[in-house]
């Protein structure tokens, strides 16, 4: 399958960066080969082996529910340049 | 007093008879840090909190505190949270940011008595593994300052400066750099250790671990932070296995795998084949057992660890949006905010593979790559674990090369990095994994890498231990040599 | 033309009373300052975010998913939804995309005397998002604050089938989904409050035929009444649209409570790609079937159930079965009255009469009610025993659902017993008859209805006390003789 420049414009846009035109030659260019070596993997059957997702097999797990102490206001907003006394900022959003 | 020649634990005995060894602690590695500034090492070395630190430890001790690390230096990579100490990720993304919070692992060794020294150098977020990411700049190796390091983490614990680093190790990359700078690089089974507080990139395949030069280190090192940890949900639960105990272990027998194909990564180094072949005949005697199996699927691991970890990346790394913390651009619109400030935020190489993960588990694209390269990851599984069956470890290099030139920062990556053509495989089967040094005729780092069961970090320590014990010793560049 | 019909299916989202998060130990309580309810989890700090699963959050939403009569999932698993907004601190939403809880199952409403199934398509947990302040009104705000409180409070979305037929169907799917949940004690539904949310997909056809255009998204439906008047206004606005041979747009439509229209909205997301995928720090986990039966072990009896045994244990119309079991509190209140006044038609009147119509006009829950079913039995016993007149005992309720006072207390403090005794009435009465002449000859002179005015002078002068029957008795025994 090929690759077109406007696919790696879109995910780019879909990951929120923005990349120059230089650099999005060049991705399609990596991608482009990795995923043809990639097709080669895939002349294996796959599709009746399950796909492993996580890092072992051990079950998740659950915890009680049970309050536990949040942040103080003032460490949660510590590490934001764009906040009042109480909350986050950001570009006025209209959606209405 | 030659402090790197002391195994760890010994250290922390004298440290907890006599305190005061501490203040010498604190004198070489601010020497040291001198001495191995040209390469950049380090993100951030605090001389006062070292102090602070060492203060606090001084109290412990005298509260007569069993602390098994006591005054043992130990560095972080900078990905690794500390409590309202800046934690960078080597990006300029998080330039300024403090955690609220420790990690597990800063949490286990300070409990033990262990000194952070620093938060090591790293590729931004810790993603590849070839120099040219960091906002800081690379971390240049000891033995050769026009190569790589890879990590900060590895030069460090190279140069003598401190016994031990703790780093991530994603689909090898702590691995090749400590096979790029001549050291013992170890991965445990995911889970293992908490990644509580850990900034990773690819959850399902993160693992901390741990950098050293003496097996009996990183056994310790190893039993402090590992340990089931309720807020991790992929922690592994039940006891953890006293390593420290299992290197007593002397007559183990070792039956071990090697690939049949195993020299054929692409790139792969003449000077890193012929040693690796002289260490595999040396190995042969005794207790230990080679054989050479086919494995069908192997060598496809690093293909599939670039699409799955792309794809995890992201996806966690989505939080980088200017808002709650890290580097924010401005911008008119909310949309327009978050396209400047993860633009203007992460390096070039760093917004390329984030494009790619989007890129492969697009709608169009998950079937055929991302959940393909899962289920090509659940084939290596398999073949892996038959093998693991039937032998006790599984043999490699560590790397096709040993460490690159450092590139110009224009020039770019491959999406898919043949240096991690071997350590891939550990890393999407959730495998502990192991390297220990070999050298090449012109005395370079390379390195023989190790993959036990899951949940057998014990053979792997031994593997190591044995390695000592038959006299492949380690060399060290000569910590005055380095200017 | 030929005949339409409506095919509405509705996406209601609800927040679990659980104490804590969804994946963290922050408390869900609702009222806190902005960010006062947040930790590295549901902020999404760097190095912050392994999520750990509330146990009782699991529970709840199999609970639904067993009352709703779901399909259970036999793993538990939770998928990341990607995308990019300002309430969402991970940029990832943790959700149920590929095995939802349960699949497949109904609701019975009753309508029109009929009983008739609504399909669930799934229902499947997730983490709610954040909170979009203003600073002054959206206009004049130099930017938007953000609280995420709310951020990682656990929500079940339960989807229907396209099987809702009308505006009507649609709120009686919502009261009885909402009795339903209510019954199981794991949200309080509060629609005003956004504890209770609901989004609804509509388009018209003919009948059982092909859709006539593309079906719209309607938002903002903020009460029971806005779903009924949005979802009318829809129907309507997309007939017009197909009689004057335009096509139904699929697009997000926002409904103006006090415009009482609906808008096309301004997307919210440029990209509709979430490339979901299970999240990998969440493996799954085994539902076992002792893990369910043990659920399930705990359900209640639900509202359709109660609402039949009403019916045949008390014999009540179907309307006050209905209105009843409505509500678990109001039913529970009901049957606990009965056990100390068995008089299951009396006991309905007075709770759907005088209770609601108080309940009502104070906009006030039952749980929150002065009156307890004690109260009311031993005001129905007074009147039962001629201590009180049904016309007084009314009064006195109004005073027990002020006070929360005995009525005994009541009755007594104010003097309120009934006067029975024939030798004080006969007195009254005399008076009466003497200073009303013109009535006793009306009465005589075959007006009849003079009589009542007679009854209502005796009234006047005992404070409504006297007991109507023997005033009756009394009067038409003097008069006729
Ligand atoms: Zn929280």
């Amino acid at each position: 399958m090929k690759i077109s420049n406007s696919e790696i414009g879109n995910a780019a846009w879909d990951a929120r960066v923005k990349l120059t035109p230089g650099e999005v030659e060049h991705l399609l260019d990596c991608s482009q080969k990795i995923l043809q070596e990639l097709n080669l993997v895939q002349k294996d059957n796959l599709d009746s082996i399950k796909a492993t997702f996580f890092g072992h097999e051990q079950p998740g797990s659950l915890r009680e529910d049970i309050i536990t102490d949040s942040l103080p206001l003032a460490k949660v907003l510590a590490n934001s340049l764009y906040a009042d006394e109480f909350c986050f900022h950001v570009p006025k959003i209209i959606e209405e | 007093m030659d402090f790197y020649k002391i195994p760890s634990q010994k250290l922390a005995g004298q440290v907890r008879e006599d305190p005061a060894l501490l203040d010498e602690i604190f004198a070489m590695l601010s020497h040291f840090h001198n001495e191995v500034e040209d390469l950049n090492i380090f993100i951030l070395f605090d001389p006062e909190n070292i102090q602070k630190e060492m203060t606090f430890l001084k109290e412990k001790i005298a509260k007569g505190k069993s602390l098994s690390l006591a005054g043992v230096p130990v560095s972080l990579e900078d990905n690794i949270c500390t409590e309202n100490i800046a934690t960078t990720c080597g990006s300029k993304m998080l330039s300024t940011y403090k955690p609220p919070f420790n990690s597990w692992a800063s949490e286990k060794l300070q409990e033990a008595g262990a000194i952070l020294a620093g938060k090591t150098n790293l590729e931004e977020f810790g993603v590849g593994c070839r120099g040219n990411s960091s906002f800081y700049g690379a971390a240049k190796n000891p033995w050769d300052q026009q190569r790589i390091a890879g990590k900060g983490a590895a030069a460090a614990v190279s140069t003598l400066m401190l016994p031990l680093s703790i780093a991530t190790d994603t689909i090898g990359e702590l691995r090749q750099a400590a096979s790029y700078c001549g050291v013992i690089g170890f991965r445990p089974t995911y889970g293992r250790v908490s990644r509580r507080g850990v900034i990773e990139y690819a959850s399902s395949m993160a693992q901390l671990g741990i950098i050293s030069r003496k097996t009996s280190d990183l056994a310790a090192a190893l039993e402090i932070i590992s340990g089931p940890d309720p807020q991790d949900p992929t922690s592994l639960k039940g006891e953890v296995p006293s390593y420290r105990a299992s290197l007593q272990n002397e007559e183990k027998v070792f039956k071990i795998a090697v690939p049949d194909n195993w020299d054929q990564a692409p790139g792969m180094e003449k000077d890193v084949k012929e040693c690796f072949l002289e260490q595999l005949h040396n190995l042969t005697a005794g207790r230990v057992q080679v054989e050479y199996i086919p494995l069908r699927y192997f060598h496809k691991a690093y293909l599939a660890a670039a699409v799955i970890s792309a794809a995890e990346a992201f996806s966690n790394l989505a939080n980088y949006d200017g808002v709650r913390f890290g580097y924010r651009g401005e911008g008119k619109s909310l949309q327009d905010m978050y396209i400047k400030s993860r633009s203007e935020g992460f390096s070039s190489k760093l917004k390329q593979f984030l494009t790619f993960g989007a890129l492969v588990s697009s709608g169009k694209h998950y079937e055929d790559y991302f959940l393909k390269s899962q289920r090509m990851r659940t084939r290596i599984k398999n073949e892996l674990a038959d093998c693991l069956e039937r032998y006790d470890l599984l043999l490699t290099p560590t790397t096709p090369f040993t460490a690159p030139l450092a590139k110009p920062d224009t020039e770019p990556d491959q999406l898919a990095d043949p240096a991690l053509f071997y350590t891939a495989a550990a890393s999407l089967a959730g495998l502990p994994a192991l390297t220990f040094p070999l050298y090449t005729s012109v005395k370079r780092p390379a390195g023989l890498q190790f993959m036990g069961k899951a949940g057998d970090e014990a053979s792997l320590l031994q593997i190591s231990a044995l390695l000592e014990e038959r006299g492949i010793s380690l060399s060290f560049p000569n910590p005055g040599s380095i200017k | 033309m030929p005949e339409m019909e409506t095919v509405v299916g509705l996406e209601v989202h609800v927040e679990l009373i659980t104490g804590t998060k969804l994946f963290c130990g922050c408390s869900t309580a609702f009222g806190a300052d902005p960010n006062t309810n947040v930790c590295p989890v549901c902020l999404g700090l760097p190095g912050g975010t392994l999520p750990v699963l509330n146990k009782r959050a699991a529970e709840f939403t199999i609970k639904a998913a067993q009352a709703l009569n779901c399909k259970i999932s036999e793993m538990l698993t939770f998928d990341r939804k990607n995308y990019f907004y300002a309430d969402l601190p991970k940029g990832y939403q943790i959700s149920q995309f590929f095995y939802p809880m349960g699949t497949n199952g109904d609701v019975e409403i009753n309508i029109d005397g009929e009983t008739k199934r609504i399909g669930i398509q799934q229902i499947h947990l997730e983490e709610d998002t954040g909170k979009l302040l203003h600073i002054g009104t959206i206009i004049s705000s130099p930017s938007s604050r953000v609280d995420f409180n709310r951020a990682g409070v656990p929500l079940i979305e339960i989807v229907t089938k396209p099987d809702i037929r009308s505006a009507e169907e649609a709120r009686l799917f919502l009261q009885r989904l909402r009795s339903i949940l209510r019954y199981l004690e794991i949200s309080d539904c509060k629609m005003e409050e956004g504890s209770m949310r609901c989004d609804a997909n509509i388009s018209i056809r003919v009948k059982g035929g092909d859709n006539l255009g593309d079906k719209t998204e309607l938002k903002n439906m903020n009460s029971f009444r806005s779903v009924y008047k949005g979802i009318e206004f829809e129907v309507a606005r997309q007939k017009q649209v197909i009689k004057e041979g335009g096509m139904v747009a699929p697009e997000t439509r926002h409904w103006d409570e006090s415009k009482g229209i609906t808008k096309a909205m301004r997307s919210k997301f440029v990209s509709a790609d979430y490339r979901c995928f299970p999240d990998p720090n969440l493996p799954p986990l085994d539902i076992t079937k002792e893990w369910l039966e043990t659920i399930k072990a705990e359900l209640p009896e639900l509202p359709a159930a109660r609402f039949k045994r009403f019916l045949l244990e008390y014999q009540l119309p179907v309307y006050d079965a209905e209105v009843l079991t409505n509500s678990k509190e109001l039913s529970d209140f009901y049957e606990v009255t009965l056990t100390y006044f068995n008089d299951p038609k009396t006991v309905s009147n007075w709770v759907m009469g005088e209770l609601l119509r108080l309940l009502n006009a104070a906009s006030l829950e039952i749980e929150k009610c002065n009156i307890r079913p004690e109260a009311l039995a031993k005001l129905l016993k007074m009147i039962d025993k001629n201590t009180i007149s049904g016309k007084i005992a009314k009064t006195v309720f109004e005073e027990m659902f002020e006070s929360g006072e005995d009525p005994e207390v009541i009755v007594k403090q104010r003097g309120l017993v009934q006067i029975s005794d024939e030798n004080a009435l006969e007195d009254i009465i005399f008076q009466v008859l003497e200073n009303n002449p013109k009535s006793v000859e009306d009465y005589h002179k075959g007006k009849k209805k003079a009589m009542g005015h007679l009854v209502g002078q005796v009234m006047k002068e005992t404070k409504g006390k006297a007991n109507p029957q023997k005033v009756n008795e009394i009067l038409k025994n003097k008069l006729d003789n």
